[in-house]
């Protein structure tokens, strides 16, 4: 089943006077269940294809559909509604709210929507098994960087989302950490939600069912 | 939160400030009563002293002046009255203006009486303006004796306000007492030859330069307050402290709006990757200026609140400090008035944060999320 498409997708940006296509051409499919893993030089346009997928940014040309809808053209309020609901995202660097404590954070995103807070056994078992269930009521500057990275996914998933979107989730992240992130996204993807990662690290690339790599703005499968 | 503190303040102060000095202006041009005050040529000063400050004066000119003013055509009505002072020793309750009208004649002081107080002024009665603090029992004691007071008027913003009136009787039994204690104004038993200033209403259209030349010929040593001139000189001086006060007010809620605006416009920039996150977690850009305007509404209202209570702080206890200082009639304005220019002051405060959240996060919301997120990095 298809959930998010991108039909010849096109963005430029200007520098030093010159236009360059940071995203050329590119047609991706991306199915319930899927585990999908972008690997790509930097600069190659990898977090520019998120941005556009998820609507942060608008194309020059092409199409990005989520369940039919023309995500690059709907009004903000329903896109608001689908990145709320459906699309989670996963920017790389640490994306928490230092104001809240860390069930908070994991919470928020129903305070945005306005829904109704999950069943408290819910954000208990997600936090067990994501190995943050001893620091729900601390703040974020009392986390070390993988613990942050989890709660960011816990944030992501609380709500078993359609697709994930993870841009770059395990850079800074040590041997056994990152293992710990990629079973998780693995998991994920095994109880139907698409997961899409953009990552530097190759040792990770066996986690995924699809591997693709992104040069010059182009998308193509990998040689593997 | 200073910038809304400064903006209510001077809103709520400058305002009062403002509508007090309006009140007293016509509350001063209402209880004028005449047009033309005469007064011995050289206390022409200490009149004005009586009228605008209220320091006690005392001076007089002969009778003969009253009577010169038969048959001058243009004179609708006539009516003398004494100056004289109590003391600030144990004879009299305090030091104050004290003023002896004539009933039959009176036009200018009855008609205020009449308004506050009901009864009759009995003889031996003395009335007391606003000012003016009876003793315990409820009387005033001049050289000695004390009297009853039979009402109080209500405030003029004028040096009346400091006064204490009463008829001639009267002010022959207080003459008579300083007399005894040693002060002597003028012979009591000449207090009938004597007068401090005569007060004319004229006739509607008359021609007061024809009437003051006509007077200043058949009576010499005198000197004419004109209240038209004397309200016209105090309304230029009122003009000038009004331009003062617009000037600082302007001055201030400019600064106050412009601070705002580079507060937010920083603390929004600084807050850009926040921004970007809550829109990433889904949250429309109309919400995001929604909840900024509330930010910028709930500053606004604690720091107009914070700015009502300094400002109250500052018009209330120095109230009298104000008038003093401000050398022209200033009547503070009534409660509701008040409290309708701190609501005022606040609501402008409010106004002003939220239109400037408003402005710095209209830039933000539709800026793209995606460089949003990369210049908050």
């Amino acid at each position: 089943m298809k959930y998010l498409c991108s039909e010849k997708l096109v963005k430029e940006y200007e520098r030093r006077g010159k236009t360059f296509r940071a995203v050329d051409d590119v047609d991706i499919q991306i199915n319930k269940g899927e585990f999908i893993i972008i690997t790509g030089e930097s600069g190659s346009g990898k977090t520019t294809l998120l941005n556009l997928l998820l609507g942060l940014t608008k194309p020059e040309s092409g199409t990005v559909l989520f369940d039919g809808e023309d995500i690059s053209t709907i009004d903000d309020k329903r896109l608001s509604e689908i990145r709320n609901e459906k699309i989670k995202y996963i920017p790389q660097g640490d994306s928490l709210l230092t104001s809240l404590t860390v069930r908070e954070n994991i919470l928020f995103p129903y305070v945005i929507g306005g829904k109704e807070e999950p069943p408290k056994e819910r954000l208990i078992e997600l936090a067990e098994k994501l190995g943050i269930k001893d620091l729900l009521d601390v703040y974020p500057s009392e986390l070390s960087g993988g613990e942050m990275r989890r709660v960011t996914i816990a944030r992501a998933v609380i709500n078993k989302p359609a697709v994930i979107i993870a841009d770059e989730p395990t850079g800074n992240l040590d041997r056994d950490n990152t293992s710990k992130v990629m079973e998780i996204f693995k998991d994920i993807s095994g109880e139907g939600t698409a997961v899409v990662v953009v990552t530097h690290q190759r040792e990770t690339l066996d986690y995924a069912s699809k591997v693709l790599n992104m040069s010059h703005g182009r998308l193509a499968p990998e040689n593997r | 939160m200073l910038a809304a503190l400064i903006g209510s303040y001077a809103l709520f102060v400058g305002s009062v400030l403002k509508g007090s000095l309006n009140n007293g202006m016509t509350r001063m041009q209402e209880r004028m009563g005449a047009d033309l005050m005469i007064v011995p040529e050289s206390s022409e000063v200490k009149a004005r002293n009586i009228l605008l400050t209220g320091e006690p004066e005392f001076f007089y000119m002969d009778i003969s002046v009253a009577q010169a003013l038969h048959d001058i055509e243009g004179v609708e009505c006539a009516t003398s009255q004494f100056y004289f002072t109590s003391l600030s020793s144990d004879c009299c309750s305090t030091r104050v203006q004290l003023i002896a009208y004539d009933p039959d004649t009176d036009f200018v002081i009855d008609p205020w009486i009449d308004e506050r107080i009901t009864d009759e002024v009995e003889k031996g009665s003395v009335i007391i303006g606003s000012e003016v603090t009876p003793l315990p029992d409820g009387k005033v004691k001049f050289y000695g004796s004390e009297y009853p007071v039979a009402g109080k008027l209500g405030e003029t913003a004028t040096g009346l306000d400091h006064s204490v009136f009463m008829t001639r009787d009267t002010m022959h039994e207080i003459l008579s007492d300083a007399k005894e204690k040693g002060y002597q104004f003028i012979n009591p038993e000449d207090d009938g030859a004597f007068v401090s200033t005569v007060l004319i209403r004229v006739s509607e259209n008359a021609d007061i330069t024809g009437i003051e030349k006509e007077i200043y010929g058949k009576a010499e040593g005198i000197k004419f307050i004109e209240t038209d001139k004397l309200i016209n000189d105090l309304s230029v001086k009122l003009g000038s402290v009004d331009r003062l006060i617009n000037v600082t007010l302007t001055v201030l809620l400019v600064f106050s709006f412009v601070t705002m605006i580079l507060f937010f416009s920083v603390i929004f920039h600084e807050r850009k990757k926040e921004f970007a996150i809550l829109r990433i977690l889904g949250m429309s850009s109309s919400k995001i200026c929604f909840s900024s305007l509330t930010e910028g509404l709930i500053i606004g209202a604690a720091g107009g609140a914070a700015g009502l209570l300094a400002g109250i702080l500052t018009v209330f206890p120095f109230n009298r400090l104000i008038e003093n200082s401000l050398d022209v009639p200033y009547l503070m304005s009534p409660l509701p008035v008040v409290i309708l220019y701190g609501l005022l002051g606040v609501a402008v405060t409010v106004l002003f944060s939220s239109l400037a959240s408003f402005l710095s996060t209209l830039s933000l919301s539709h800026a793209e999320t995606y460089y949003t997120m990369r210049a908050g990095e």
